[in-house]
Formats: C-alpha cells, structure tokens, sequence
C-alpha cells in the first residue's frame, strides 16, 4: 500500500509562474519613488523593488500588467515598460550574491534609458496634433561619384 | 494584435512601442524567462538541457558553432511565430551576450526569409534627437497599419 502526502504549499524554488517586469521612468513630474509608491498603493501581492531608473516588479502576470499599468497611468508618453527574464532578486543575477561588478546588462539598458526623454517628447508630438520633427538621415554615396573621383585619380 | 519580431531582440524602446502600439513583442526575456524560472536539475544554474542544441539544429547546420546554434535555441522560435517584424540596423548597444553577430545575421535572415517585405521595418539606429523623433513616429504609423 502507497501513501502520499498532498500538500498544497508551493515549493520555493519553483517560480515557473512568476513574470517580470522593469518600468523605466524618464518624466519631469514623476521620480522613481512616485512610482514605487503607486506600484505599492496599486495593492497588488507582487514583488516590488526600486532602482535607479524606475522599478522591477515580479508576481504573478495579471497582477504584474496591472501593477505596471497603474504606475504608466502617471505619465503615459515617459514610462516605459519592458519584459524581464529574470525575478527580482535572483541569486544568479543580484549583485550582492555575485559579489559585486556591473550588472549583466547594464550596458544596453544605460544606452536605451540614455534616450528616453526624447522618445518621450516624441510620442508627446505623435499623439497630439503639433508638427513632427524631420530629420536628415545619412545617405548612402552615390557610385558615380566614385567612379569620377577614380576616373580623376587615374588621370592625374 | 498581431505578434512582432523585434531585432535587437531585447530592446527596450522597440519592445515598448509595440506593446503602446497594442501588439505582442516577440522579445528574448521571455524566452530566458522559461528557461530560468522552470525547476530543473539537469544542468543549473541556466537549466540548458541537451534539448535545446537540437532545438538550435533546426536553423543552424552542426557545423556552425556550438554557441550559435545554443543562441538560436533561444531566438529561432521568435523567428517562426512573427507576424510582422521591425530590424533596427546599427544599434550600438548590440554587443554582449546578445552581440553574437552570427546569430544575429542568421535570425534576421530567417524572419526577412520567412516574411513578406511589406511586413518588415527595417530602421537606421538614431543617432541624433531628431532621429530618435523620426524612429518613433515610423514605427508607430508602421505599427498601426497592422491594428484591427
């Protein structure tokens, strides 16, 4: 005769359910303890922790989306939200356990963050009726240019 | 709601705009994050099992390094389920782990294989502010073509 023990505690290493989020916050009205004040007022049961450049919230999805809802709603065009695949606090990625040094990814989320405010300004224009900024991009040199400037050097 | 392939695959600015834009971002996190949330005892701390080289397989021949066709495990599932896709071209923050530029010219190959050309922005990286305005609003009026 077998016997097993149900139990309904979940198992703490198991976060197979857990979803991730980072909210980067680039306003002039809003600062990252804004944010976190309303992702905390929001009352959701999710994991929240405050960075320098806004908040990483991890939970469960629904709670997640709603949560970084909320904290969006404070200035739609200068929040902005990513996925993350990590969760907050994970050994494999928390500085504290790795003793230190740059966090993995640091580099591309510092170049992204960099721009933020001008993506901000931008959706501000796209979503209102004022002009849209034009910009000149670079364009590639036309070959017959390069072909007469060879054509020259020959000839000298 | 249609599902966008992003390239850089973990961009921050791309994978916001599409969810403003009210679409699903096909984004490498959340390949990452089945990965390292699953309990599995085969191979901590990544739990990268002998299943995810022939996943690789698929898209890349053995003969292309190991660490490709380990990258592409990640990356080629995003390739097969893009409904419509944005390339930024020349984006400097492209290096690291997500800088392997095999694997990233063989996933960009697939996707503009895969999908038809009116369904793919492909978009210098802004340098300038005023780039930075024009790389929003062409991905936004790209992206809204697509709403129902």
């Amino acid at each position: 005769m077998t016997s097993e023990v149900q139990t309904n505690v979940k198992d703490k290493t198991d976060t197979s359910d857990t979803y991730t989020k980072i909210v980067a916050v680039s306003s002039k009205t809003v600062m990252p303890g804004d944010a976190a004040m309303a992702a905390y007022a929001a009352g959701y049961p999710v994991k929240i922790k405050e960075t320098c450049y806004g908040l990483v919230i991890s939970g469960d999805k629904d709670d997640v989306d709603n949560v970084a809802e909320a904290v969006r709603n404070l200035d739609k065009n200068h929040i902005f939200i990513k996925d993350r695949g990590f969760p907050v606090g994970d050994k494999r990625r928390c500085r504290a356990d790795r003793k230190g040094g740059q966090r993995p990814g640091f580099y591309t989320l510092s170049e992204e963050i960099g721009k933020f405010g001008v993506v901000g300004d931008a959706l501000d224009i796209y979503y209102s009726d004022s002009p849209r900024i034009k910009a000149k991009w670079p364009e590639r040199v036309d070959p017959s240019k390069i072909e007469k400037l060879i054509k020259k050097f020959d000839e000298e | 709601m249609v599902k966008v392939f992003i390239y850089p695959t973990n961009s921050f600015i791309l994978s916001d705009l599409v969810m403003r834009a009210g679409h699903e971002p096909l984004v490498v996190m959340n390949q990452v994050r089945e990965k390292v949330t699953t309990l599995g005892v085969d191979s901590p701390p990544m739990n990268i099992t002998p299943e995810d080289p022939k996943t690789g397989l698929k898209y890349a021949a053995i003969e292309v390094p190991a660490g490709v066709r380990g990258r592409m495990a990640l990356n080629g599932p995003l390739t097969e389920q893009a409904e419509i896709a944005i390339i930024v071209e020349g984006a400097p923050a492209d290096f690291g782990c997500s800088g392997c530029n095999r694997t990233n010219e063989l996933t960009k190959f697939l996707v503009r294989d895969r999908l038809d050309r009116s369904k793919i922005l492909e978009i210098k990286y802004p340098e300038s502010d005023e780039q930075i305005h024009e790389f929003v609003y062409k991905i936004l009026d790209f992206l809204n073509t697509f709403n129902d």
